[in-house]
């Protein structure tokens, strides 16, 4: 027997909605009372100071252990995200870019990918991809990252460099379909080229099926990857918004004025 | 001295069989078990006020009544696929059995039971063994026993392409046994040859193995020697092997621990000439209460010998590991390059290892290193395989066979390697299964 319910328009309107987050690491607040909701398509861009909470708010979306929500809730297409795994998670379309992706020894990346895109796919109930039908899938996607057979062959992130771990966070990234791609500091430790690399990677995978928040220090990626909606985040909540002509406003102001308000 | 009742039972049981173990009327092999069973009367089994058995304790045996009836002839068993098309030795419960072996003619190899050369080939087998490892109480006692086991010989420049391989069964009757088959491995000058030796048990049968391997590896020979132990969960488990290597030979050496209660896989290895290599490596899986115990001792005796070795292992519930490796560079072994590696991952709270290296050099011109680590599952790899869909067993899964892929790497594209593999994935899904019970 299935029951189907009737789903109010609005509701499916918000891919992700955050309310009243309060979040906390051993014991201390980070996160406090933070307010965000996002539609399908759209591209928010998260900007703070150091230790204003953006890799809190990221690995809080992620569900990493040791990252305590005490009070409010996240939905991501109206489901409540608390209450998921990583890994369901990650099935249920949400995908995280590292700012400081892991080196997994003995695992090739190439390994790696497929375990990924096939757990998913799992989960979604859909058929394995058989071998050549991914390897022509993956090498479709590297050529833009400018992404050589080799590198997939070596073991995840061991021995790549700063641009090549992001550019490899990316390719995840193309080759997983998240409906929602939270992008963490994606790009710190990129010199000029590498940044346009990444940056123009990511636009490329913009649609109107893919959301992306992206939390950033900087203005730089912003210009590649122009957002919807620019918020700021200080003091452990969004304390203004605005158009992309705020990130503008910040590289050149700083945030001295918003840290003051949230305090 | 008191000696321990296990110890006083082997000498009671030696007694009772001395005239049906293999060879009689043979008078110097006679003259072998009389002083071996001398030799190990004084010190009986070694207790862990043993230095070398401070960590590996052989109590268990004193539960054992070693009472039994021999080894039942057409005793029915399980055995495992061959690991290729080379010829075959089995042995069941003790007893050789022609019907379960397949014995293949190939040039330059002679491989057969112990007790078909003992008499026919005694200028080669006596002085090996006469080597009974002087002091060493287990030795000792698989030489007053020295039951049947496999001999090889491979001629000069032989270079058998074929994996022998040697399977010793237990197929766990009510009664506890002791089995302590002799091994030899002869490599001619310029030969190669690789071995398998599979070591299997009943589940719930009690099993004291007490094995001895005496390898010789002649001038520019290479010897690979793959040893499997999944003996009974109830088994005691000792595999003793001594390596003689000379100029530009090499020893090979796998073993994958998996089974027994309490086993101990110990190498001695001699470097008895210049560019003579030995490679001694191992992977470890222990659950429940099991003490897994993998002992080296290498001697770089003159100059320019070289060792590595690389032990890895996983241990779950309240299972213990023992690392032991010595290696010794005599005086005037210069150029001696002497490496030895110990890494482990543990997977719950109660699991242990115990790492020993020990580095004993009397040469001033020596290149040695150890390294021991001991920890577990990286959180952060962990989390990032999970943020990226895959659950968490089976990250933890990927993770454990990565971790362990490095030894294994040693042994690719080898008959093994598929063997260590699935060992692997199955000891895995089966200590997750534990975990959630």
């Amino acid at each position: 027997m299935s029951i189907n319910v009737h789903q109010p328009e609005e509701f499916l309107k918000n891919m992700l909605e955050i309310k009243n987050l309060h979040a906390s690491v051993d014991g201390k607040p980070i996160l406090k009372g933070l307010d965000l909701t996002m539609g399908p398509g759209e591209v928010h861009a998260i900007m703070g100071p150091n230790g204003s909470g953006k890799s809190t708010l990221s690995y809080v979306i992620a569900g990493r252990d040791g990252y305590e929500v005490t009070e409010g809730s996240i939905l991501f297409n109206g489901r409540d995200l608390m209450e998921m795994e990583p890994d369901e998670r990650a099935g249920e379309g949400l995908f995280l870019a590292f700012q400081y992706p892991v080196e997994i020894p003995g695992v090739s990346t190439m390994n790696f990918l497929k375990t990924s895109l096939n757990a998913i796919r799992a989960y979604r109930g859909e058929d394995e991809l058989d071998a050549m039908d991914f390897l022509k899938f993956v090498r479709e996607q590297t050529a833009t990252l400018n992404i050589t057979d080799e590198l997939l062959k070596r073991a995840v992130n061991v021995g790549f460099s700063g641009g090549e771990k992001k550019r490899n966070e990316v390719l995840q990234m193309a080759v997983l379909r998240p409906s929602l791609a939270v992008l963490d500091e994606t790009d710190s430790g990129l010199d000029v080229d590498a940044l346009k690399i990444v940056g123009e990677g990511v636009t490329s995978l913009r649609s109107p099926e893919r959301s992306m928040l992206v939390i950033t220090h900087y203005q730089r990626l912003l210009d590649y990857v122009v957002p919807d909606r620019v918020h700021v985040l200080a003091g452990g909540k969004i304390v203004a918004s605005g158009d992309a002509d705020l990130a503008r406003e910040l590289e050149e102001k700083g945030y001295a004025g918003f840290s003051k308000a949230a305090a | 001295m008191s000696i321990t009742s296990a110890s006083r039972a082997m000498l009671d049981r030696y007694e009772a069989v001395r005239e049906t173990l293999p060879g009689q009327g043979i008078e110097w092999l006679a003259g072998l078990r009389e002083a071996a069973v001398q030799s190990f009367g004084r010190t009986g089994l070694p207790t862990p006020k043993v230095e070398e058995w401070k960590y590996t304790n052989l109590r268990a045996l004193d539960g054992f009544d070693f009472s039994e009836t021999p080894g039942n002839a057409d005793a029915a068993v399980d055995l495992p696929d061959a690991v290729g098309a080379g010829p075959r030795l089995v042995f069941v419960d003790g007893v050789f059995r022609n019907d379960l072996s397949q014995l293949r003619d190939f040039d330059g190899l002679r491989f057969t039971p112990l007790a078909d050369r003992l008499e026919s080939g005694a200028d080669l087998i006596q002085p090996r063994l006469g080597d009974l490892g002087g002091d060493q109480p287990l030795l000792a006692l698989n030489g007053a026993f020295l039951e049947d086991g496999y001999v090889v010989e491979v001629a000069e420049k032989a270079e058998i392409a074929a994996t022998l391989e040697i399977v010793f069964a237990d197929t766990g009757g009510d009664a506890p046994t002791a089995r302590q088959p002799r091994n030899m491995i002869i490599a001619g000058a310029g030969s190669r040859v690789r071995i398998i030796e599979t070591h299997l048990g009943a589940a719930p049968s009690q099993q004291f193995f007490n094995g001895a391997t005496m390898v010789t590896v002649a001038e520019g020979a290479t010897v690979e020697h793959r040893r499997v132990q999944r003996q009974g969960a109830g088994s005691v488990h000792v595999n003793t092997v001594r390596a003689r290597i000379d100029g530009g030979g090499i020893y090979d050496s796998f073993v994958l621990q998996q089974g027994a209660a309490v086993a101990r896989d110990e190498v001695q290895v001699g470097l008895t000439a210049e560019d003579s290599v030995a490679r001694l490596n191992g992977v470890y899986l222990g659950d429940g209460s099991q003490v897994l115990d993998n002992t080296t001792v290498v001697r770089h005796a003159t100059r320019n010998s070289n060792s590595e070795q690389l032990y890895k292992g996983a241990l779950t519930g309240s299972a213990r590991a023992v690392f032991q490796g010595n290696i010794r560079v005599e005086a005037g072994a210069d150029g001696t390059d002497g490496r030895m590696t110990n890494k482990t991952l543990l997977l719950s709270d109660k699991a242990e290892i115990d790492t020993k290296p020990q580095l004993e050099i009397f040469a001033d011109d020596v290149k040695c290193s150890h390294g021991a680590t001991a920890g577990e599952l990286d959180d952060d790899a962990l989390f990032y395989l999970r943020a990226r869909g895959i659950p968490e067993a089976q990250a933890r899964g990927m993770l454990v066979e990565a971790f362990l892929g490095e030894v294994i790497d040693g042994v690719r594209e080898e008959p093994i390697e598929p063997l260590l593999r699935d060992a692997v994935g199955n000891w895995l899904a089966h200590a997750q299964e534990t975990d959630e019970a």
